[in-house]
């Protein structure tokens, strides 16, 4: 059985290698197919003259003023009134931070009369910690992040988080776009040195994955496969591309000059490529790799002491997911008897033993680079060397393999530059040596072969001569400018294709787009440029012609902007997530790893709603209500819905409510027992401003009534009522 | 209602009557005959002042309705016509053999002719053809009618989704449910006008599906929870009297109208001030409306709640009467499994007939006997069905040119059948009938014309059926 087995794994590396050579050489054809049924679609010249896919024109501007006002003025826009500079600073920091200002700085911005007061404003808040962790939870929307594996199965990741931190910090430290998408993509092969650049490789893995079970078919299993190869693709065609290349997986698309052929060519490129769970310091390795080994002599140990044969000792020593029957036997029979946990393990060990234990174990616990990682991140990498043989699938059926295809990108977003040709160039270059950007290599990960096929990929998507360049901006831009103002200058930021919607302004989006790969594909200068033009600056108005309209704070914004008004927010930043409190009556779902019931309350569930942890199929119905994403698929626009069950949330809610009792403390502890102190303190918290008389008075007879109602009523009751009305108002939830 | 209005008095382009800005005078007099006035009479009578209404208030219908309500049965995923109410003797006398013309199946590859895994027999007095798993909805089908050659435009999921749900293949328009919500009213302040039972693994398009598209956001539907509770947050905080809620949800209307009269034309900002008071008003009534304890158990039986393969599409049903029999007007109540059956078709469907059979015929059982059925109009269907050859050895692919949809009760005349799909039911080919042929129907028996129920945007008038559509008459009674 052993020989058996043996066999098998050199007939497989064979098949491998006779595919990879032939794949090598296959002539990708644009004829049709042998036994099609319609012909195969050409992309053409006139494809790729539309407006998404040409080059970057040139857009002339005038030399004074900022260039975003003469764009969109050129279209008759009026010239806007400017916004107070109340509505200006409260925009800026629920904008670049997605947390409110402080009643001080709200007063010392109203204070500075210096003509360059606000640009200091922007230059301070696109320099704060939080920009990153704001502008994070709009890329991790795109990323289809989550914590958990979804399906039915829904098994925790534990190790997903470090994609998000790096996320955070990229946007922090403004690493380039360009650079922020090759990582993504690629950058185990690019910088394989570089811990940061490796985890960035988590967007490939966030996506949902299904488990395979011994009972699934051959087909079935080929059909995850295939599964997650089109989450690849399609999240990295909708996130850089803005293309629904997913759509081309069956035939090819139905409106746009997307072929078959380009979908199975991208999914050729992430043949080879597997989610990993890596440590990425090297202390921890060497600690991981120890306790590994010290595993195995525990389990030799305890086989001998089973009395088993070699037979039964060799399957035992396979990794369990290795589906043979026999094995499977053996597992049933003995697997439970020679599994260990660390308090086992510890108490077989020899006291020498244990102190090398420790020690490794100090030491990985030491964060070992600026990350801060110390233990596992969630990657992806190639297993090997040679690419793996891929086919064209007729209408995308898993068995239904119609001829070999190479790896290759989007022909229509192509222009006179082979795949082959990206390949070859970055084979080449060694990583290794001349990386322009390595950064700490602590020598703790050390990349296994691989194909450098994602490392083409990533080299032509960010390639404005030749590659996607120019739509990779495009697309940027318009995500960018969509945060700023509530809706892009192409509304379906995740569909540039012809069932998306033309840009309303396209000079402008060209401008845009040009300014920043000019700009070294730096996204804070973008930001900046925005938010100082008159437009950005603009008050909110109902004329149709208007680009700034009122719009509701996202669900993570809202709950945010409430902790940081009752004084709750823990400010702490990066690491594992915290798990929100989730009511039983929300969870009646199963899966592997059961969401915890019975959680407590306290200053680690009040971080900000971007660490929180995200799970699948139990989402936190405290942010579901609000348009929460469902991470099963790239999200570029999050729905806006009002409907009565978020009125409930903000009236009802447990946390609502426990935030409005924070606050009211808060505003007791600031401003004493005087009630118009109170009054005017909450104000200034929550709404960045003083009330109007009328509020005021307003006010005061709430917290008579309430008083009076109750006799001997604590004042306090009052004021958490009126907190909690702040926190329901239209003035807190929307940013105008 | 009328599309004469003077547009500018109003706050409806459409020329709808906008209760909140007329008086009661006034608004009673345009009351004229027809379902409308006397629910609103009544309406009036309990309730007094009509402004606070939430979800707008209830208007004429431009004719006498037949129905109240809508209860849509939304089978997510496509059924099968050839499998469960449209039998092809053709399919089976032709099984295994290439279809004569190519068929443009979506996914996969097409294989051959595929007869029915299942046996069919006659019913009732109309001797409608009804598969053999659904032994419960057989015992209906005098009350159905069967429009057998439906047909939609999109073969995909999502845009198939979206047609049905809002007639056009896009994101972006009113569904149904908005458009009656915003045509006719609440007959409810206290329960949301719209309301989703949600696919518990999420339909595909999600709340666009829903949504109200440029129609004022209040006319959305609230989507209730398909896990777990309906809804959450039904409770108020364990310190707070109604007293003291009412109290803050003044000081919040009064503070939120200040804020929105500085942005006028900003509809999403007016539907939340009416969400709050719809919110306080659910507290109590959604918290009846979905608490079955005093179902008794015969009923509970009858819907099937005591057996686990039948339970959740059984609450759902349940949960559909209940609301509307409390003025709910549109209920749509998705399928948890959806009907997708590119392969092992006879188990998928055979398991989808035995989780939704039971109940939805329990529902048509229970509206009757509540004398409910002739003024609620059930609609059962998905958004396309299956093609007539074989996927994948056992299985059908997504077929939008020919399926079926059935309807029952208010104003529909039971145990008929509508148009006919080709003879191995491929393609609609008897009296085509288009999703707008459908949303004209369900309108007309809501008393809406469909061409006269618009909305003025982006400078054009629109409706929902675009530019076509045509009332299916043969179906009415």
């Amino acid at each position: 059985m052993r020989r058996l087995l043996q066999a098998c794994f050199a007939a497989v590396a064979l098949l491998w290698v006779t595919h990879a050579e032939s794949v090598g050489v296959a002539p990708v054809s644009g004829k049709p197919a042998a036994g099609a049924h319609k012909p195969e679609m050409t992309v053409t010249e006139a494809d790729r003259s539309r407006w998404a896919f040409r080059p970057l024109a040139e857009v002339s501007v005038p030399d004074s003023g900022n260039p975003i006002d003469a764009l969109l003025l050129e279209k008759g826009t009026p010239a806007p009134r400017e916004a107070s500079r109340r509505t200006q600073i409260r925009r800026l920091h629920l904008d670049l931070l997605g947390l409110p200002p402080t009643p001080e700085e709200v007063e010392a911005f109203e204070r500075d009369t210096a003509p360059d007061a606000y640009e200091r404003l922007v230059d301070r808040l696109l320099a704060s910690r939080h920009y990153g962790e704001r502008w994070a939870r709009h890329w991790l929307d795109v990323a289809r992040y989550a914590d958990s594996d979804g399906y039915e199965g829904d098994r925790d990741r534990n190790e997903a988080w470090p994609y998000r931190d790096w996320v955070i910090r990229a946007l922090n430290d403004d690493l380039p776009f360009n650079i922020f998408v090759q990582w993504q993509i690629a950058g185990d092969e690019i910088v394989p040195g570089n811990p940061d650049a490796v985890m960035a490789t988590g967007f490939l893995a966030a996506g949902p994955s299904q488990e395979t079970t011994p009972a699934d078919t051959e087909e079935n299993k080929l059909k995850i496969r295939y599964d997650e190869l089109d989450d690849m693709v399609s999240t990295t065609a909708s996130a850089f591309l803005g293309l629904t290349l997913g759509c081309a997986r069956c035939h090819d698309h139905k409106f746009d000059p997307l072929p078959t052929r380009d979908y199975y060519r991208m999914a050729a490129v992430f043949s080879t490529s597997e989610r990993r769970v890596a440590s990425l310091s090297k202390p921890r390795r060497e600690l991981d790799l120890w306790k590994e080994q010290q595993r195995a002599a525990h389990r030799e140990s305890r086989m001998t002491e089973l009395n088993l044969t070699e037979d039964q000792k060799f399957w035992l020593r396979q990794p369990e997911h290795f589906f043979v029957p026999i094995q499977l036997k053996l597992y049933k029979e003995f697997g439970e008897r020679l599994k260990v946990d660390d308090a086992g393990l510890r108490a077989w060990l020899p006291e020498s033993q244990l102190q090398v234990w420790d020690s490794l174990e100090r030491a990985a616990s030491k964060p070992a680079m600026a990350s801060g990682l110390t233990g596992k991140s969630l990657i992806v990498m190639d297993h090997q060397a040679a690419p793996e043989p891929q086919y064209l699938l007729a209408r995308g059926g898993v068995l239904n393999r119609k001829e070999p295809v190479s790896a290759g990108f989007i022909q229509v977003a192509s222009r006179g530059k082979a795949p082959e040709a990206y390949r070859d160039e970055v084979a080449l270059h060694d990583p290794l040596t001349s990386p322009q950007l390595a950064a700490v290599d602590d020598g703790g990960f050390t990349r296994p072969p691989t194909t450098y096929q994602r490392k083409a990929l990533a080299a032509w998507l960010t390639d404005v001569d030749h590659g996607a360049g120019p739509l990779v901006a495009r697309v940027i831009v318009n995500r960018v400018w969509q945060h700023h103002f509530g809706e892009g200058l192409v509304r379906t930021s995740n569909d540039f294709g012809s069932q998306g919607e033309a840009p309303t302004q396209p000079r402008l989006l060209e401008w845009l787009a040009g300014e920043l790969v000019r700009g070294g594909w730096k996204l804070k200068p973008l930001h900046r440029q925005i938010v100082l033009s008159a437009s950005y600056r603009a008050a909110a108005t109902p004329s149709a012609n208007s680009v700034r309209h009122p719009f509701r704070l996202e669900s993570d914004a809202l709950r945010d902007s409430m902790l940081a008004v009752s004084g709750q927010l823990n400010r702490k930043m990066f690491g594992p997530p915290f798990r929100p409190i989730i009511p039983k009556e929300a969870m009646a779902t199963r899966s592997k790893d059961e969401y915890p019931a019975n959680l407590q309350d306290g200053p680690e569930l009040w971080r900000r709603s971007v660490y929180a942890f995200s799970k699948r199929s139990v989402p936190n119905p405290l942010l579901e209500v609000f348009d929460s994403p469902d991470s099963s698929s790239s999200c570029g626009r999050r729905n806006v819905t009002t409907v009565p069950t978020q009125a409930l949330t903000l009236l009802n809610n447990e946390q609502v409510r426990k935030s409005a009792v924070q606050f009211a403390q808060r505003v007791i502890t600031d401003a004493g027992l005087n009630p118009e102190a109170q009054i005017e303190r909450a104000y200034r918290l929550a709404l960045a401003r003083t009330p109007t008389a009328d509020e005021r008075v307003r006010a005061l007879q709430f917290l008579a009534a309430a008083s009076d109602s109750r006799g001997d009523a604590l004042p306090v009751e009052g004021l958490t009522d009126l907190c909690h009305v702040l926190f329901t108002l239209n003035e807190f939830i929307y940013v105008d | 209602m009328s599309t004469e209005a003077n547009p500018s008095s109003c706050r409806f382009p459409c020329g709808r009557v906008d209760a909140v800005a007329r008086n009661r005078r006034d608004f009673l007099k345009k009351v004229g005959a027809g379902f409308g006035s006397v629910a609103l009479l009544d309406l009036l009578a309990g309730e007094g002042l009509l402004g606070a209404t939430g979800g707008g208030a209830p208007v004429l219908a431009h004719h006498a309705p037949t129905a109240k309500s809508v209860i849509w049965l939304f089978m997510e995923g496509g059924p099968s016509a050839m499998d469960t109410f449209d039998p092809k003797p053709e399919l089976a006398r032709h099984d295994g053999q290439q279809p004569k013309l190519p068929i443009d199946v979506f996914f996969g590859s097409a294989g051959p002719l595929m007869k029915s895994p299942f046996e069919f027999r006659r019913h009732g007095e109309s001797g409608t053809w009804v598969c053999d798993r659904m032994p419960h909805i057989a015992r209906h089908v005098d009350d159905l009618a069967l429009i057998r050659s439906c047909y939609a435009e999109s073969p995909s999921h999502g845009p198939a989704m979206y047609q049905m749900n809002t007639g056009l293949i896009r994101t972006g328009f009113p569904s149904v449910g908005a458009w009656l919500s915003y045509g006719l009213g609440s007959q409810n302040r206290n329960l949301p006008g719209f309301v989703v039972l949600q696919n518990s693994k999420g339909s595909k398009g999600g709340a666009n599906n829903w949504g109200s598209g440029f129609l004022p956001s209040e006319f959305q539907a609230t989507p209730f929870r398909s896990k777990g509770a309906p809804i959450l947050n039904l409770n108020r905080p364990p310190d707070i009297t109604d007293e003291r809620q009412r109290r803050m949800l003044d000081l919040a209307a009064n503070l939120n109208r200040g804020h929105a009269a500085a942005f006028p034309g900003e509809s999403e900002l007016l539907g939340r001030i009416e969400s709050y008071e719809l919110a306080y008003r659910m507290q109590t009534d959604a918290t009846e409306a979905v608490d079955f304890s005093k179902e008794t158990n015969l009923t509970k039986e009858l819907y099937g709640l005591n057996q686990e393969i039948t339970r959740p599409y059984g609450e759902k049903c349940l949960l559909a009467r209940r609301l509307v029999e409390r003025g709910v007007r549109f209920v749509q109540a998705y399928c948890d499994d959806e009907w997708d059956s590119h392969n092992g078709l006879k188990d998928q469907h055979s398991r989808r007939m035995m989780e939704t059979d039971q109940p939805v015929a329990a529902l048509l059982t229970d509206l009757k006997q509540r004398g409910l059925l002739d003024e609620t109009l059930v609609i059962w269907g998905g958004e396309f069905g299956r093609m007539p050859v074989s996927e994948k050895g056992d299985g059908r692919d997504h077929n939008p040119h020919g399926f079926l949809v059935w309807m029952a009760g208010g104003g529909i005349r039971g145990g008929v059948h509508h148009g006919e799909s080709d003879e191995i039911g491929w393609k609609a080919a008897v009296n085509p009938v288009s999703v707008h042929d459908l949303h004209a129907t369900i309108l007309h028996c809501l008393g809406l014309d469909h061409e006269r129920l618009t909305y003025l945007h982006n400078g054009r008038r629109f409706r929902l059926t675009d530019v076509e559509g045509e009332v299916i008459r043969s179906i009415l009674a």
